[in-house]
């Protein structure tokens, strides 16, 4: 039981943090189009800039493919060895709710 | 007192949960989502375009957020238990991994795209000016519709079983009731709507997920108790490179999980709605962070196996309803069965939310405008939507026929892996052709789909790979003609002209928006 509540109180925390920080970002997302509206209220809304420039954008793609493969692997290879490895994949489905978070927070867009 | 443990039965026994809760916990749901999507309609959308494409703003965070919840089909939620169960860690590793990776295989195809294409819309629009060829713009509109309508079966079909299972809920009840939940806030928002109420669900699902199953490992008894009966059903279950596992379930779903991505514009219009400074990086991020997913809701399979559950147990949903049955049997609280119920559900909302987005923006961009071009865009708002109840109507229909839910998802996958090649050759092959896009995927197809049902789905799938292979590149070989990618951005470019020249239709709202933005 002592690891289902750590988990719960975990995944309560990460959950706060993730709303909070997803309605920050709509608020910022509905600011920056209202600014946008106001500045050319006669033409269509404008689109951001930014350009995509493939050659850099798929540098070193395929590890970070090929590592989410082996990762995933070596975590399935652990669980079929090491009971204690189970709990390795609820943790890490909190990890989701991590990550979303934190994507949240460093978007480099953020100021455009 | 371990060995003890682990070799104490598991009791299972029914929950006895009345219908009631299970409408609850749909309608509640779906009330939740509604409120969402009236909030984001209020804020963000004004314009067809703003419905569509999101006016090309989603962030970071909800793009990753919405491509892992979009991608989190019910089969993530609940094939990953029944892949468990049948195969044992073997069937998860070949559910899992691919999955994940088929997400994160779209970035060269996402960067590409978008380099070649900035202001694009839907995957048909793409295959409409790369070959200036009716008949290849009508066979891509045929498949990505088929997948799309797919994806709502489906996920009709995710909510049918979980609440059959756990509530005993009639069929057409559930249909009907699922429909009209996500019909409504699906109707209202477009793109931002469906963006921002996926990465709510992104949440809903991964966490809810992660507490049921570490409260179903604790009332098996705790994760050693389980893994040593699991060790005494014998090796192979826990054998990850079983032969029989990818032959008679792996490579086929493989194939066909990263063929889904490649041709499903819910995909495509996250691709083209996206600030494209972080388009490699949120495919990357989606990719890794679904894996968990799956992986967590596999160990209910693993669960039920140690737990001495049999496939007959399971009625006439089969081991994909092993996930829903182990929950309502174990003895879990009340509250941790309803959390279980809203992950799949949640799941399938997301999943048929996107869907409708992606044909409201098929039906906008590809038909709506292509027939009538100097449509007003009121007129062009109201179609757009209508074609969300369309597709509804078109889904319970299926569903209501009685096919069935695994042979549904293979066939689909089977289809879209003749997508694959095409679909890949089109982007970055300049000389690829119209009538070799033609040939290959009808005769893929029309290769594939016998020897899939005669012999194998395997030998069906390598004649589907292999036939528009040879044929995608023999038939262009036969040409000389190479395509300049740089005239779809020029014929963007015209297109965005005779939008401006449009504008004085936005001047109302732009006013509006622009006092609502003052400062006094």
């Amino acid at each position: 039981v002592a690891i289902f509540i750590i988990g719960l109180i975990l995944a309560v925390a990460v959950a706060t943090a993730y709303v909070s920080l997803g309605a920050l970002d709509f608020l910022r997302i509905r600011r920056e189009l209202s600014r946008v509206t106001a500045e050319h209220p006669a033409t269509p809304l404008t689109e951001p800039d930014g350009d995509v420039d493939p050659a850099r954008e798929t540098v070193g793609f395929a590890w970070r493919a090929l590592g989410g493969v082996v990762a995933s692997v070596a975590l399935l290879y652990a669980i079929s060895h090491l009971w204690w490895a189970w709990y390795a994949f609820p943790l890490l489905a909190i990890g989701t709710g991590v990550a979303v978070s934190v994507a949240f927070v460093i978007d480099p867009t953020k100021s455009a | 007192v371990l060995d003890q443990i682990s070799h104490a039965a598991i009791t299972l026994r029914p929950s006895h949960l009345s219908a009631g809760v299970g409408i609850a916990l749909m309608c509640g749901l779906g009330l939740f989502m509604f409120g969402v999507a009236q909030a984001v309609r209020r804020n963000l959308v004004r314009t067809t375009h703003d419905f569509i494409i999101a006016h090309r703003r989603i962030s970071l965070g909800f793009g990753v957020g919405s491509v892992i919840s979009v991608w989190t089909w019910s089969m993530a939620v609940m094939l990953s238990s029944a892949s468990a169960f049948t195969w044992g860690t073997s069937g998860l590793m070949w559910f899992v991994v691919p999955n994940g990776l088929a997400v994160v295989a779209l970035v060269p195809f996402a960067v590409y795209m978008r380099k070649r294409m900035p202001k694009g819309y839907t995957l048909i629009q793409f295959v409409r000016e790369r070959f200036e060829n009716e008949l290849a713009t009508l066979v891509m509109f045929l498949g990505v519709a088929f997948l799309l309508l797919s994806t709502v079966f489906i996920n009709l079909f995710g909510v049918v079983l979980v609440t059959g299972v756990i509530f005993g809920l009639n069929k057409t009840v559930v249909l009907l009731l699922t429909l009209a939940i996500v019909m409504l806030y699906s109707y209202f928002g477009g793109l931002w709507t469906s963006t921002i109420t996926a990465t709510l669900a992104a949440l809903l699902v991964s966490i809810p997920a992660a507490i049921v199953v570490l409260y179903v490992l604790y009332k098996a008894g705790g994760p050693h108790a389980v893994f040593t009966r699991v060790h005494g059903l014998g090796s192979k279950e826990f054998n990850l490179w079983r032969g029989d596992t990818a032959a008679q379930f792996g490579l086929s779903l493989g194939l066909g999980l990263i063929a889904v991505t490649i041709c499903d514009q819910s995909f495509w219009q996250r691709i083209w709605g996206m600030r494209p400074q972080n388009l490699a990086r949120t495919f990357v991020w989606a990719g890794w962070w679904f894996y968990p997913i799956p992986l967590c809701l596999g160990l209910l399979g693993l669960v039920a196996l140690g737990s001495g559950v049999q496939t007959s147990d399971l009625g006439s949903f089969g081991a994909g309803g092993v996930g829903p049955y182990l929950v309502s049997h174990i003895g879990l609280p009340v509250v941790l069965i309803c959390l279980y119920v809203l992950t799949v559900v949640t799941a399938c909302y997301s999943a048929m939310d996107g869907a409708f987005s992606a044909i409201s923006s098929l039906v906008a961009v590809d038909i709506v405008k292509r027939l009538s071009p100097n449509i007003g865009e009121k007129k062009l708002f109201r179609l757009t939507k209508l074609s969300i109840p369309v597709a509804g109507l078109i889904g319970a229909i299926v569903v209501n026929s009685g096919i069935d839910y695994v042979s549904l998802v293979n066939f689909v996958f089977f289809v879209d892996i003749g997508f694959v090649v095409p679909v890949a050759l089109a982007i970055f092959w300049p000389r690829y052709s119209s009538s070799a896009f033609v040939a290959a995927l009808v005769l893929a197809e029309a290769v594939g789909i016998p020897i899939r049902q005669d012999i194998s789905p395997l030998w069906g799938i390598i004649a589907c790979l292999g036939t528009s292979a040879i044929v995608s590149v023999g038939v262009s070989l036969l040409t000389s003609e190479r395509f300049d990618f740089g005239r779809l951005e020029r014929a963007e470019a015209e297109l965005a002209s005779e939008h401006a020249s449009r504008a004085p239709e936005r001047t109302p709202v732009s006013a509006q928006a622009a006092k609502a933005a003052s400062p006094a």
